[in-house]
């Protein structure tokens, strides 16, 4: 009897996986967040809004290791974001803490021997070298990275550069640019796993970029860093 | 005093400018490389190699260099790339490291080049990977990125 369920879970098409992933992206905001009243203005970075913020990370004890804040200065007012997509996914990157957007082939990304997979090279860019990276094999959990086919030139269509042009992260293809409230965005209260991602946005159904949290994991290596998605948190929630 | 001093900058404006250094440059694939010309000892063209039993697998075998024995190294296994033909552009770079006399085999030997120290960046760390390390640093050179490589690093590789 149960195996007729597991041959739907294993069978699911790849839209609909994608829907359940973000879904599973989705659930794992806190959802006292969603109650909470739009941030009043906040005149000190150094004391987070009285209502709601200080409150997950007091109970969740205290933090060891420096975490990025949960909703960064740039996400405390009105802001604009970019979308862009990579393997299904559609991802958001502040534009305050985007450097540029450069057509993937305008100049070639020259790969180094033995690195990493996820890094695909160096590009020229604004008078200097910067390393490029897969974005997908970053932020896809494991299972999802084995079923990316296609060399670079096939898959990627642009590279998207955050903070100073330091680096840039390979996509599918750039989307339209959006403005968002700070109430718009469900902010993930602690990021002490995947610090990279600062929250989703329900209405665009993506996932935003905080750029100095993925940069700065990026320079400590992705996988030291826990920028990757480990096995129970990336795929646990999947059919 | 200060007639010293600036003669001493003026010396070391003098010393940046012509600070340049000359890399034997490579290809492997489509990317370019490029060693210390003071390192290189000659360039070969393909000859007969004589496998080593036992042997590292990134070690293609002996050669016998005007009755000295030169170990062969496959660089492009040792640079994690595909395997490809042996053809008529493919060299054998002789290296000199220390007493140590090695031969890289490359896919081709492209120039000599003079390259100024300003204008070699370091090669970023991504990854903490162990094994890049042998990566001195990198230079723009028109619309060519050379990679430089440590090949003193790139012998002492576990």
């Amino acid at each position: 009897m149960s195996k007729p369920m597991a041959r739907t879970q294993t069978l699911i098409d790849e839209r609909q996986a994608l829907d359940v992933y973000l879904e599973a992206l989705l659930r794992e905001i806190p959802d006292v967040i969603e109650e909470a009243p739009p941030a009043p203005p906040v005149t000190s970075t150094q004391t987070p809004a009285p209502v709601e913020a200080p409150a997950p990370v007091a109970a969740s004890g205290p933090i060891t290791q420096p975490a990025p804040d949960a909703q960064p200065e740039w996400g405390r007012q009105r802001f604009q974001a970019m979308l862009f997509r990579t393997a299904g996914l559609t991802l958001a990157v502040p534009l305050i803490e985007l450097s540029g957007v450069q057509e993937w082939g305008a100049a070639p990304v020259t790969p180094l021997p033995r690195h990493v997979e996820w890094f695909l090279g160096l590009v020229r860019y604004r008078g200097r070298s910067v390393p490029v990276v897969d974005t997908a094999l970053l932020v896809l959990p494991r299972d999802r990275r084995a079923r990316l086919t296609g060399t670079p030139d096939e898959r990627f269509s642009r590279i998207v550069f955050i903070g100073e042009g330091d680096w840039g992260l390979a996509c599918d293809d750039v989307a339209e640019v959006i403005t968002l409230e700070p109430e718009q965005v469900r902010w993930r209260t602690t990021r002490t796993t995947r610090a990279w991602l600062a929250g989703t946005v329900i209405e665009h159904m993506c996932a935003l970029i905080d750029p100095s949290a993925f940069a700065d994991l990026l320079a400590r290596g992705a996988a030291d860093a826990g920028l990757e998605w480990s096995e129970e948190e990336g795929t646990g929630d999947l059919p | 005093m200060n007639t010293a001093r600036k003669d001493t900058e003026q010396h070391d404006a003098g010393r940046a400018t012509h600070d340049a250094s000359r890399f034997v440059t490579f290809h492997l694939d489509a990317e370019k490389y490029g060693i210390n010309v003071m390192q290189v000892r000659e360039v070969l063209k393909i000859t007969e190699i004589a496998p080593v039993p036992g042997a590292p697998d990134f070690v293609l075998g002996i050669i016998n260099l005007r009755g000295n024995v030169v170990t062969v190294i496959d660089t492009r296994k040792r640079f994690g790339l595909q395997p490809r033909a042996v053809d008529d552009a493919t060299r054998i770079v002789i290296i000199e490291e220390g007493d140590q006399v090695v031969g890289m085999m490359v896919d081709s030997v492209a120039e000599v080049m003079n390259i100024p120290s300003g204008e070699i960046e370091l090669a970023p760390n991504v990854g903490n990977d162990e094994s890049a390390k042998f990566i001195q640093g990198v230079s723009h050179q028109g619309e060519e990125l050379i990679i430089l490589i440590d090949y003193a690093r790139l012998f002492s590789m576990e």
